[in-house]
């Protein structure tokens, strides 16, 4: 079984300050990866070398075995990866179905061809799905911050993706909404049959829904296994002690 | 689906009713009447350009009458060219030429869309502004073109409104039915997506930048089809085709109708007219004061013009006004 | 021909120098509110038609005018900040740059209205100061030690002051400032005043060295804007470079090529930096 997406020594550098550091790493289909990392580890700037949002100064990186490292956003996105964001960014003057119905037309080959009549039916059935049913024609920029984080994850949904990345889905949350996303994103694996990798902050849901847990710390890998053995590692202890201590 | 069942809608029966209720004007052989409507259709075709652009897109298009400019010196070249090698006037209408003063705007600005695109917000707007300045001074300063005293053309045509009348109607309605089918395929939503968020965009597979050179070079062609229209029914042309009048003036018909919507340049043009007809008799010479007022009234409290506030505060007509 | 060279140099410094000033304040506004102003050009007008009206109406010299200027620009600024500006500090640039776009369309045609459409200068002194071969009009030389004067001015105001240092901070980082308790708001209006102010006195400048009419307002903005584009968003120092810069390749076109073209160099030298040098000569981060 090969890898979904396969990283490998990927180096990205902003003036004198390295954000990542030759990280190599492999996500295999329908796995869920938790990224996790004090603040500036390098987490968001590895879903922006993923995305194709900035090109890495060194390494690969092959998606679906297809070098990807090199492609322009939009090109990469088209392959199949979607993303959401940690400051939530809808499209705020269109209705909640509007974004979502972006999300079909320009998805994945295939989806693409997508009339507007179609593209709308597929993102009614994304909202039903997303319990957003009730606010399709609200403009975004009045939704709650809680619907706001469900509409982007719809959004990236509608298109189909292989992979999606989620960059603090769950952050600002209140714990019922929380329970919510937990739901849905275990879901998205379950019946959708998504890879998912997930930035998260929130350790004790991180560490239940994740197979997977990679640790970055100083844009550099330093752990990488199942969540039991991840919270028992001396490096990652060490490296939260850190960012409590400051 | 075709775009006969796209237009079963409110909006665009309304505006082919009115297209074909003004293509009764002429019948009326005022010829003062001709003018003012020619004026207006003329205003509303720049307008429908415009909105294209800074509606559709979001980049502030502020020298966009340079396509305005360059149609209408495409079509004056190209009359004094066949004029004199013909010696004498023009055994076809002038207005055959009309297309092609669109086309060349197109390729102008399928030129300058690439590296000019990719500026973004107060830099492309005023990157725009430089460039209509530096082709307006081309213009003025070349001897080919005329320069400071253009290039009369009525050598070689005779001056006929109704013709230009009816071209500047048929390009009307033609870029309304573009703006309208342009929001209902894939290239509106992408233009809509980068509007609203041209990274976000890019991440949800927009190319963004083949979309912002698409919509520049459609709308490019339909001010420079209206500015050699323009220029065949004036039988005149010289480098205020360039100048800043027009550009104010399509800014606050755009800004009067709704920004982004269909109908709002159409709407627009009129009230645009409305208003400058009752401030030129009360104040003759400060209306454009007054316009600069009303643009940041509008932009201020009712930044949507009249068909956004409509959608808004009329909840029935939301679906409607297009 | 070194002569001339120097002479074309020496002119490109003293009106570039001008630039720089009215650069300065659109600088200062641009890079701590993120609002261009597109009225720039009709803010530097107002300078020049006060100049030239206490000149012209009752024989004010045009050195008490350059002093007027700064409560004019403090009154003006003021004035246009809390009526318009304050609305729609971070809204969208689609928004600042619409509502600046009718404030220009405003100023200009009362300009029209008020001064008609007729090109205006002050024939103040005629005299020159000859160093060597260069010939400088002393009036230049008085504007560019005013706007030497400013420029210090400024530089120790947001260097040693409590508000410049705000300034600063703002100009840095928004949120950043907000959190070590800036007073935003404040800085704001403090901005958007001496931006003004600058914009004012350089105007008073221009009566005593250049010909102008309403319609000047829009080529003044540009070179602003270039200079700006030049010197790097933000930078105080960039922008005087910048607008020396800027008036020695007009000053040169001006000589060398033709005066027509003057002005459409400064059009194609923008174009040029914002495609290939978007951060300005003194930048250093792009986008």
């Amino acid at each position: 079984m090969g890898a979904i997406l396969e990283l490998q020594g990927v180096t990205k550098r902003f003036g004198g300050l390295t954000a990542v550091r030759d990280v190599s790493l492999a996500v295999a289909p329908r796995e869920i990866v938790g990224l996790i990392g004090p603040n500036g580890a390098g987490k968001t700037t590895l879903f922006n070398l993923i995305t194709g949002v900035y090109r890495p100064d060194d390494g690969r990186i092959r998606f679906n075995g297809e070098r990807t490292d090199g492609l322009s956003a939009y090109q990469i996105a088209r392959r199949g990866i979607r993303r959401t964001y940690q400051v939530v960014r809808p499209f705020p003057e269109m209705t909640v179905l509007e974004n979502l119905m972006v999300g079909a037309i320009f998805g994945t080959p295939g989806q693409g061809r997508l009339l507007p009549v179609e593209a709308a039916a597929q993102a009614r059935r994304t909202l039903e799905f997303l319990g957003l049913g009730g606010r399709a024609e609200t403009l975004s920029k009045h939704l709650n911050l809680g619907e706001k984080k469900r509409l982007e994850l719809g959004r990236a949904l509608t298109a189909d993706p292989a992979l999606l990345l989620l960059d603090e889905a769950l952050a600002g949350l209140t714990p019922s909404e929380i329970d919510h996303a937990v739901d849905l994103i275990s879901r998205i694996r379950r019946e959708l049959g998504k890879t998912l990798i997930i930035v998260e902050h929130v350790m004790r849901t991180i560490m239940k829904i994740s197979d997977r847990i990679v640790v970055l710390h100083h844009g550099e890998k330093i752990a990488d296994g199942p969540p039991d053995v991840i919270a028992r590692d001396p490096q990652v202890v060490e490296a939260y002690l850190g960012e409590a201590m400051l | 689906m075709t775009l006969l069942a796209l237009c079963a809608r409110p909006t665009p029966i309304a505006l082919l009713l009115a297209f074909a209720v003004m293509a009764l004007i002429p019948l009326a052989r005022n010829p003062e009447l001709n003018g003012y409507f020619l004026t207006l259709l003329d205003l509303m075709l720049l307008t429908y350009s415009l909105n294209m652009v800074v509606g559709f897109s979001g980049y502030l298009s502020f020298g966009h009458i340079v396509f305005w400019g360059l149609g209408g010196y495409t079509a004056g070249m190209l009359v004094t060219t066949i004029g004199r090698a013909i010696a004498g006037e023009l055994t076809f209408s002038p207005y055959l030429l009309v297309p092609l003063g669109g086309l060349v705007a197109s390729a102008f600005a399928a030129v300058i869309a690439y590296p000019i695109l990719r500026i973004r917000g107060a830099y492309f707007a005023i990157a725009t502004f430089s460039v209509n300045l530096a082709v307006q001074t081309i213009f003025f300063n070349v001897p080919v073109f005329g320069g400071a005293e253009g290039l009369p053309l009525k050598r070689f045509m005779s001056y006929q409104i109704v013709p230009a009348f009816y071209w500047l109607l048929a390009f009307g309605l033609l870029a309304f039915l573009s703006s309208y089918l342009i929001l209902r395929i894939k290239l509106g939503y992408g233009l809509l997506a980068i509007l609203n968020d041209e990274d976000v965009a890019q991440t949800m597979g927009v190319n963004t930048t083949l979309y912002k050179i698409l919509i520049y070079i459609i709308a490019a062609f339909f001010a420079g089809a209206g500015g050699a229209v323009w220029a065949l029914a004036q039988v005149f042309v010289d480098p205020e085709n360039f100048g800043i009048t027009r550009s104010i003036e399509m800014f606050v018909a755009m800004l009067l109708g709704g920004v982004g919507t269909t109908l709002g340049p159409f709407i627009g043009a009129f009230i645009y007219f409305a208003i400058k007809d009752l401030l030129i008799i009360r104040f003759p010479h400060l209306h454009l004061v007054f316009f600069g007022g009303i643009i940041m009234i509008i932009v201020l409290f009712v930044p949507g013009g009249l068909v956004g506030a409509l959608r808004q505060h009329v909840p029935g007509l939301r679906r409607i006004l297009e | 021909m070194f002569a001339l060279l120097l002479q074309v140099i020496a002119n490109g410094l003293l009106i570039g120098s001008i630039y720089g000033l009215a650069a300065l304040g659109l600088t200062l506004v641009w890079g701590i509110m993120d609002v261009v102003n597109l009225a720039h050009g009709e803010f530097i007008l107002v300078g020049a038609y006060l100049c030239y009206w206490l000149f012209a109406g009752w024989g004010i010299s045009p050195l008490v005018s350059f002093a007027l200027s700064i409560p004019l620009g403090v009154l003006f600024g003021w004035l246009v900040h809390v009526v318009l500006i304050r609305q729609v500090v971070g809204k969208p640039a689609l928004t600042t740059l619409l509502l600046t776009f009718g404030l220009s369309i405003l100023l200009n045609n009362l300009m029209l209205n008020i001064f008609t459409p007729d090109v205006r200068m002050i024939r103040w002194s005629q005299q020159s100061i000859l160093v060597g071969p260069l010939v400088l009009p002393s009036t230049r030389l008085i504007a560019f030690g005013i706007v030497l004067l400013l420029t210090a001015a400024l530089y120790l105001f947001l260097e040693r002051t409590y508000p410049g240092r705000g300034i600063r901070a703002l100009m840095q980082d928004a949120e950043a400032a907000a959190a070590l308790g800036v007073n935003t708001a404040r800085i704001l209006l403090l901005s958007f005043v001496i931006g003004t102010i600058f914009a004012v006195v350089a105007g008073a400048l221009v009566s005593v060295v250049l010909p102008f009419e309403p319609a000047s307002a829009l080529p003044l903005a540009i070179v602003a804007f270039v200079v700006v584009v030049v010197g790097g968003l933000g930078r105080p120092l960039g922008a005087m470079l910048g607008g020396i810069l800027v008036g020695t390749v007009e000053s040169f076109t001006g000589t060398f090529i033709s005066q027509a073209y003057a002005p459409a160099t400064v059009s194609f030298l923008l174009i040029l930096f914002l495609l290939v040098r978007p951060a300005g000569l003194f930048g250093t981060t792009v986008r």
